[in-house]
C-alpha cells in the first residue's frame, strides 16, 4: 500500500502544478495594477534625451525594472544587442530625429555593442561614418585608451576606431573574454582589470556570473568596481562591507542583469528562441520570482527574500498554533455535544459556538488586545529561538485567531458524529453492547474526524488572512505586521510578494491536507490512483 | 456518480423544489429573527438620513420650504448645518429635525472638547464622538448603508460570475469544466482578504469600486463550486437522462431541469458571500486600506481605538453593529441550508455539510476540500 499512497501523494502534486502556474497569473495580474511611471515614454523618448538625458535614464529605468519595455507574454522579435546597436547606428547615420536618442543608447550600450557597429563603420559614406565614430566618444573615454579632442574630431575618431577594431577584434570573442575574467578573480591586479576596460560593457556577460563563482572578497569587489565602471549603475563594495552587504551588492547586480542583460548579450540560435518567451514581462517576473528575485524593500533597502525568510515562521507559528489549537478544543466539543444532543448543555454550547463563529476577527483581538493588552505600538523582534517567550506573547493572539476557526470545527465535528453515529456499523456495537461513550468515542469519532480534517485545506487560508488583521492589533513582527508597513509606505515589491507568498503558502497546505486525508482513508486514494471511468 | 464510494448519504438525496423550501424556511424560527434583523439593519441604512443629518428633514427657513435637504442639497442651504439653522431661524420659519443632529462628515465643532465625547444616551450625541468630532452614531447609520450597499452589490456581482460560470463547466464538462476548475482552485488558494488588500494598496486610486471588484474577484469560485456541484448531480438524475433521451437540447435541459435546483445552492451562497463581503470590507476598513477614510463604515470607525484606548464606544458599537450583521446574515444562511436539506435539519440542525466527494470534486483532479459555505474569520 505504501506505493499507492506515494503515487497518490505524487499525483496530488502533480495537479498542484498547473494551479501554481494559475497563481502565478494572478499575481502577475495584480503587478500590473501598479500604474505605469511613465507610459507615454516610448513615444517622447526621443525628445527627452536630447533635451535631459539624466531625466530620460531614471525615467526607463524605472519602466524597465518592471519590465515594462517588453510585451506580456510574447516577444516575437526579442531585442538584443546586435538589433539594438545596429537600429541606433542607423539612426546617428541617418542624422534623423532620433539620432541624439541613438547616440545615447549607443554610448550606454558600449562595448558590447562594438562587435556589430565597427566591422561595419568602413561601409558607410564618410559622412555618416563620421557621425558614427563621433557618438562612439563615450566608449573611448571610458576605456581610457583615448583622449578626448582625438576621439571628438571627426577624421582622428575614424581612425581611431577602426585601429581599434583591426587590434583588439579577438578580445570581443567569447573565450577571450573569459580568460580574462578568470585571471582577474585568480589574482587581482590593475594590469589585468585594465585588459577588461578595454572591452568596456562588453565584459559584464562574464563578469556578472564570475562574481557567484568565487568567495575571494578582493575579487568581487574587483568585479563589482569594474562592472559599475562600465555600467553607470552604483554597485560598488565598500573595504569594510560585512558578508550581508557583500551578498546584497552581488544580488543587487543579478536583479540589474535580469532587467539589463539584452542590452549587453546577443541572442543567436536556442538562446533566441527562448528569448521570445523569457524577454517577456510575465517571464522575466516569474523567472526572478522562482529565483528569490522578489525585488527591494521600499522601506529600508532590504531584500524582499530577506524580510520574508524572517518574518514568515512567526506567521506560519501563529497560524499553525491557532489551527492545532482550534482542533485541540474542537474534536472533544464536537463529540461531547454530539453526545449530549437535545440537551441543555449541547443547546448553549451551539448558541455560544454560533456567536464565534460570527464574531468577527478584528473585532475579537481589539476588544481582548483592549483588556489585556493595552499597549500599541511598533513590534518588538520576536526571536523563535525563545520558545518560552514566543508562545507567551503568542497566547492572546492566538486565541483571538482561533475563536473562529474553532467554533467552526466544533460544528462540523458535531454534525459528522451524529451522522457517524447513525451508520450501520455503530448500530452494530451498540446491538453488541457497547457503551455510550464507546460508541461516541471509539467507534463514531474516529471516522467522524475524516472530514473534519478535511477542513484544514479551508480553515488555512481563512486563519492566514486573520492572522494580517492579528499581527497589526497586537504588534506582532510577521508578515501581516510588515504587509502593513508596507501599505504605509507604497512598498509595491512586498505587496506582490506576499501575494504570491501566501498563494503559494496556502496550496501547499491544501496538498498536506489531501495527502493527510489519503493517507486516513484508503478510499480516497484508490479511488483517485485508478484511472477515472466515463461520465456519468 | 462516479466510482470513489460515497461515505455521505446525503448524496443520494433528491433534488429538491423551490416552493417547499421556501416554506420550510418561513416555518424556521431563527431564520425569521436573521430575516428580520437584516431588515431593520438595511432599514437604517436606507433611511439614515433620517436618522442622522447635518441638515432637517424639512425646514421653512427664510421663506422658503426645503424638504429632505440632505440628499437634495439645495444650493441655499450649502453653508449651512442644523446648528445655523437654528440659530438664524426668523419669525415664522419652522424645522424638523432628524434623529440627531450630525451628518456622519461632519465635525462638532463646540470648543476644544468636541472629540472624542463619550455617549450620552439623551445628549446631542447619543454614541458619542470619534477622534475627528464626528458623530458616532451618525456614522454608524450611514455606514449601514456603506457596508450592506457594498456587500450587496458585490455578492450579485460575485454570485452572478460564480453561478453561470458553475453552471456552465457543470453542465458541459470536458475543456471548459477543467479550465473552470483550476481556475476555481487558483483563486482558493489566495486568502481573500490578503488579495484584496494587496490589490487595494496597490490601484493607483482605490475606491468603493476597486474594492468591491477586488472582493468579487476572489469570491466567485466559492458559489462557482457549490453551483457546479450541484449541476453535476442533477444532470446525472434519471429524469434529465429521461429528458435527454427525448430529444430535449442542452439549453432546454439547463433551463427546465438544472436551473431551478442549482438556484437553491446559489441563494445560500449568496447570503454567505454578504456575510464575508461585510467581514471582509469592515477588516480592511479597520486595516485602513478600504474605503477612503472620510467614508462613513464600521470598520474606519473601530480603527479609530487603536490610537484612542480609552474610547470604549468607539470599540463597541461598531463593532457590534459587525457582528449583528454577520450573526444575522449567518442565520439566515444556515436557515436556508437546512431548509434546503430537511433531512439533515431534522438530524443535526445545521452546520453539516456535504461531504467532498459527494459533489465537489473538481474534474479529473485531485480531491478538494470543499465546504457549502466558508466566511472568513477576517
Amino acid at each position: 500500500m505504501a506505493s499507492g499512497m506515494l503515487r497518490y501523494a505524487l499525483r496530488r502534486m502533480l495537479w498542484a502544478i498547473p494551479t501554481l502556474f494559475g497563481i502565478s497569473l494572478v499575481v502577475f495580474f495584480v503587478t500590473s495594477l501598479l500604474p505605469d511611471p511613465a507610459a507615454d515614454l516610448p513615444k517622447r523618448a526621443a525628445a527627452l534625451a536630447a533635451s535631459d538625458p539624466d531625466a530620460y535614464d531614471a525615467l526607463e529605468e524605472q519602466r524597465r525594472a518592471r519590465y515594462l519595455d517588453l510585451p506580456a507574454f510574447f516577444n516575437a522579435t526579442p531585442k538584443d544587442v546586435r538589433s539594438r546597436a545596429i537600429a541606433a547606428m542607423h539612426h546617428i547615420a541617418a542624422n534623423d530625429d532620433q539620432a541624439a536618442l541613438g547616440a545615447h543608447q549607443l554610448a550606454k550600450m558600449g562595448g558590447a555593442a562594438l562587435p556589430y557597429v565597427l566591422p561595419s563603420l568602413d561601409d558607410l559614406p564618410p559622412a555618416e561614418r563620421a557621425r558614427v565614430a563621433i557618438a562612439l566618444a563615450p566608449v573611448g573615454l571610458r576605456m581610457g585608451t583615448a583622449e578626448e579632442d582625438r576621439l571628438s574630431d571627426p577624421n582622428s575618431a575614424i581612425l581611431f576606431w577602426s585601429r581599434f577594431w583591426e587590434d583588439r577584434a579577438l578580445d570581443f570573442t567569447g573565450p577571450a573574454l573569459h580568460r580574462a575574467v578568470h585571471r582577474l578573480v585568480l589574482h587581482t591586479t590593475d594590469l589585468r582589470e585594465r585588459d577588461l576596460l578595454e572591452v568596456d560593457t562588453y565584459a559584464l556577460s562574464a563578469v556578472i556570473p564570475a562574481m557567484h563563482e568565487t568567495d575571494d572578497r578582493e575579487a568581487i569587489r574587483a568585479l563589482a568596481a569594474l562592472a559599475s565602471h562600465v555600467s553607470g549603475r552604483h554597485g560598488e563594495i565598500a573595504f569594510d562591507a560585512d558578508d550581508d552587504a557583500l551578498r546584497r551588492a552581488v544580488n543587487g547586480w543579478d536583479a540589474w542583469w535580469q532587467v539589463h542583460e539584452s542590452d549587453y548579450v546577443a541572442y543567436d540560435g536556442a538562446a533566441r528562441i527562448a528569448a521570445t518567451t523569457l524577454q517577456t514581462r510575465y517571464g522575466k517576473w516569474i523567472f526572478g520570482a522562482t529565483t528569490g528575485r522578489l525585488g527591494t524593500s521600499a522601506i529600508d533597502g532590504v531584500p524582499i527574500a530577506d524580510k520574508l525568510r524572517a518574518r514568515t515562521p512567526v506567521t506560519l507559528l501563529l497560524t499553525a498554533l491557532a489551527l492545532l489549537a482550534s482542533y485541540a478544543i474542537a474534536v472533544p466539543i464536537g463529540a461531547l455535544t454530539a453526545w449530549w444532543r437535545g440537551r441543555p448543555v449541547d443547546v448553549t454550547l451551539a448558541i455560544v459556538l454560533f456567536a464565534m463563529y460570527s464574531l468577527p476577527t478584528f473585532w475579537a483581538a481589539q476588544l481582548l488586545a483592549h483588556t489585556y493588552a493595552p499597549t500599541h505600538g511598533v513590534a518588538r523582534p520576536m526571536d523563535l529561538r525563545h520558545t518560552a517567550e514566543t508562545l507567551w506573547r503568542l497566547a492572546l493572539p492566538v486565541v483571538a485567531l482561533m475563536l473562529g476557526s474553532l467554533a467552526t470545527l466544533s460544528r462540523y465535528q458535531r454534525a459528522a458524529v451524529l451522522e457517524t453515529i447513525g451508520l450501520d456499523y455503530v448500530r452494530t456495537a451498540k446491538a453488541k453492547g457497547a457503551s455510550a461513550f464507546r460508541q461516541v468515542v471509539v467507534h463514531a469519532l474516529r471516522n467522524a474526524m475524516l472530514p473534519v480534517v478535511t477542513l484544514t485545506g479551508l480553515q488555512f487560508p481563512a486563519l492566514l488572512g486573520g492572522a494580517f488583521v492579528v499581527e497589526e492589533v497586537f504588534a506582532v513582527p510577521g508578515i501581516g505586521y510588515e504587509t502593513m508597513r508596507a501599505v504605509e509606505a507604497h512598498d509595491a515589491a512586498w505587496l506582490v510578494a506576499i501575494a504570491l507568498v501566501t498563494a503559494v503558502i496556502t496550496t501547499i497546505a491544501l496538498i498536506a491536507s489531501d495527502v493527510a486525508y489519503g493517507m486516513l482513508d484508503p478510499r480516497v486514494r484508490e479511488a483517485t490512483a485508478t484511472p477515472r471511468g466515463g461520465r456519468a | 456518480m462516479n466510482e470513489r464510494p460515497s461515505t455521505n448519504p446525503s448524496s443520494r438525496r433528491r433534488p429538491r423544489e423551490a416552493g417547499s423550501t421556501l416554506a420550510r424556511l418561513r416555518s424556521h424560527r431563527t431564520a425569521r429573527i436573521g430575516v428580520v434583523a437584516i431588515a431593520c439593519i438595511a432599514l437604517v441604512g436606507v433611511f439614515a438620513d433620517v436618522l442622522a443629518s447635518d441638515l432637517p428633514l424639512a425646514c421653512h427657513f427664510h421663506g422658503t420650504t426645503f424638504l429632505l435637504p440632505a440628499v437634495t442639497h439645495p444650493a441655499a442651504l450649502a453653508t449651512y448645518d442644523n446648528g445655523r439653522i437654528e440659530a438664524e431661524r426668523a419669525t415664522g420659519d419652522w424645522t424638523l429635525f432628524p434623529l440627531v443632529h450630525f451628518g456622519p462628515q461632519q465635525t462638532s465643532t463646540r470648543g476644544h472638547l468636541a472629540v472624542l465625547r463619550s455617549p450620552t444616551i439623551f445628549g446631542e450625541h447619543p454614541l458619542g464622538t470619534d477622534a475627528f468630532g464626528r458623530d458616532v452614531f451618525a456614522r454608524l447609520v450611514h455606514g449601514a448603508r456603506t457596508s450592506l450597499g457594498a456587500a450587496f452589490i458585490a455578492a450579485l456581482a460575485f454570485v452572478a460570475i460564480g453561478t453561470i460560470l458553475g453552471a456552465l463547466a457543470g453542465f458541459f464538462g470536458g475543456v471548459l469544466d477543467a479550465v473552470v476548475a483550476r481556475v476555481i482552485e487558483t483563486l482558493t488558494a489566495f486568502p481573500t482578504l490578503v488579495l484584496v488588500l494587496v490589490v487595494q494598496a496597490l490601484v493607483a486610486h482605490p475606491s468603493l469600486t476597486t474594492l468591491l471588484t477586488a472582493i468579487a474577484f476572489t469570491r466567485w469560485p466559492e458559489v462557482a463550486r457549490l453551483v457546479r456541484a450541484e449541476v453535476l448531480l442533477v444532470s446525472s438524475q434519471d429524469y434529465v437522462l429521461a429528458a435527454r433521451a427525448l430529444g430535449a437540447g442542452p439549453w432546454r435541459i439547463l433551463r427546465r431541469h438544472v436551473g431551478p435546483n442549482a438556484f437553491a445552492p446559489m441563494l445560500v451562497a449568496a447570503t454567505f458571500g454578504v456575510a464575508s463581503v461585510v467581514l471582509v470590507e469592515a477588516s480592511l476598513d479597520f486595516l485602513r486600506v478600504g474605503l477612503p477614510p472620510a467614508t462613513a463604515s464600521w470598520g474606519e470607525t473601530l480603527s479609530e481605538t487603536r490610537e484612542h484606548i480609552g474610547a470604549w464606544w468607539l470599540l463597541v458599537f461598531p463593532g457590534l453593529a459587525v457582528f449583528v450583521t454577520v450573526m444575522a446574515l449567518n442565520l439566515v444562511g444556515e436557515a436556508l441550508r437546512d431548509a434546503l436539506d430537511p433531512r439533515l435539519a431534522a438530524a443535526v440542525g445545521g452546520a453539516i455539510d456535504r461531504e467532498p466527494e459527494s459533489a465537489g470534486r473538481m474534474g479529473d483532479g485531485p480531491p478538494s476540500s470543499t465546504a457549502y459555505d466558508e466566511t472568513p474569520h477576517a
